[in-house]
């Protein structure tokens, strides 16, 4: 009797947060980043209004300020997370001297000299990627009208 | 007496089951249906009012205080200056993307000229009728209020630059409220 009682809490239990969930477990399901991704794609061309042609030589420019972008932001956001984080973006020079800026801040015997020094190092990297950010950016507009801009500053592509 | 309070020893352990089953039924369904309400809201970042940003940058630094070893008279200096900055972080790094203040044409959010204008660039290039010079207009507003919470950005971090040590300073690098 007891024991379905328990397997009668633990249903209970299930329904009373699953009747939230069901739809959003639906939703979880159907989640597919590279599909997400393509429609992601799909949408911005069709806000730029730019024709097959025009989207091949766009595309790769795009992507390549997106990447330049993912290696830029990356920081600590809490203990041993880093925002955002792709597998590339984690090997880069930013997330490598977030590593050691961390590791040497976390060691109790570190001076204050050699936390300058990983510090500078982290800055340096920032420095290079958000150029790096720049130079890609440059590339974008130079292929743009000015409502296409317009469009992907709004869409906080392009800065 | 032994068989009573076997009996009573056993009743209370099934109770405690059924009470651990409820909460375990509970908390699979909850994490199913929080990573999916996450994923409805897009992540938060979407409709971040300064309300909520400010009540989540307490939530986090409840940790930073910790991290940055500071005194009670220390904090009380530091807090306002990082509330300061989080605030514009958030405006600087989401005000150009439709992200700070709600920013959808039925529930425009607070007014943060920022947002206003991130939602008026939006508009123009969404309209038909917007001819080049207005969007080119709009596009340079939202870019000087992009500058103008930038300069305030800048002074704030100054500020709590001054207020740290190396060490404080490299935590405070890392979580990204310095440069």
């Amino acid at each position: 009797m007891f024991s379905s009682k328990a397997a009668l809490m633990f249903v209970l239990g299930l329904g009373m947060a699953g009747a939230t969930s069901i739809p959003a477990m639906a939703q979880e399901e159907r989640f597919d980043p590279v599909k997400m991704r393509q429609r992601i794609e799909a949408r911005l061309k069709e806000s730029l209004g730019v024709t097959q042609e025009e989207w091949k030589v766009l595309q790769p420019k795009i992507a390549k300020l997106r990447d330049a972008q993912k290696l830029s932001q990356i920081g600590f956001v809490g203990r041993g997370s880093y925002l955002p984080s792709t597998d590339a973006a984690m090997q880069g020079p930013v997330a490598v001297a977030v590593r050691e800026l961390q590791g040497t801040v976390e060691r109790k015997d570190s001076t204050p000299e050699q936390i300058k020094v990983k510090l500078q190092a982290l800055q340096d990297a920032r420095a290079k990627a958000d150029a790096d950010v720049v130079a890609a950016e440059a590339e974008v507009k130079a292929l743009l009208n000015a409502r296409q801009e317009a469009v992907m500053v709004s869409q906080g592509l392009l800065d | 007496m032994f068989q009573a309070s076997g009996f009573e020893k056993e009743r209370e352990m099934i109770q405690h089951r059924a009470v651990l089953m409820f909460v375990l039924g509970l908390g699979m369904a909850g994490a199913l249906s929080i990573s999916a309400l996450a994923q409805q809201n897009g992540g938060g970042a979407k409709t971040d009012t300064g309300d909520e940003q400010q009540n989540r940058a307490r939530i986090i630094r409840g940790e930073l205080a910790d991290v940055l070893g500071v005194t009670q008279s220390e904090w009380q200096t530091l807090e306002p200056i990082l509330d300061k900055v989080f605030v514009l972080r958030s405006r600087n790094r989401f005000g150009g993307g439709g992200g700070v203040a709600g920013a959808t044409d039925a529930n425009p959010g607070p007014a943060i000229p920022i947002a206003e204008a991130s939602r008026d660039l939006r508009r123009a290039v969404t309209s038909k009728d917007a001819t080049v010079d207005e969007i080119k207009a709009k596009l340079q507003a939202l870019r000087d209020e992009k500058a103008k919470i930038r300069a305030e950005l800048a002074a704030a971090r100054a500020e709590l630059k001054a207020a740290v040590n190396v060490r404080q300073q490299a935590i405070l690098v890392l979580h990204q409220y310095l440069e």
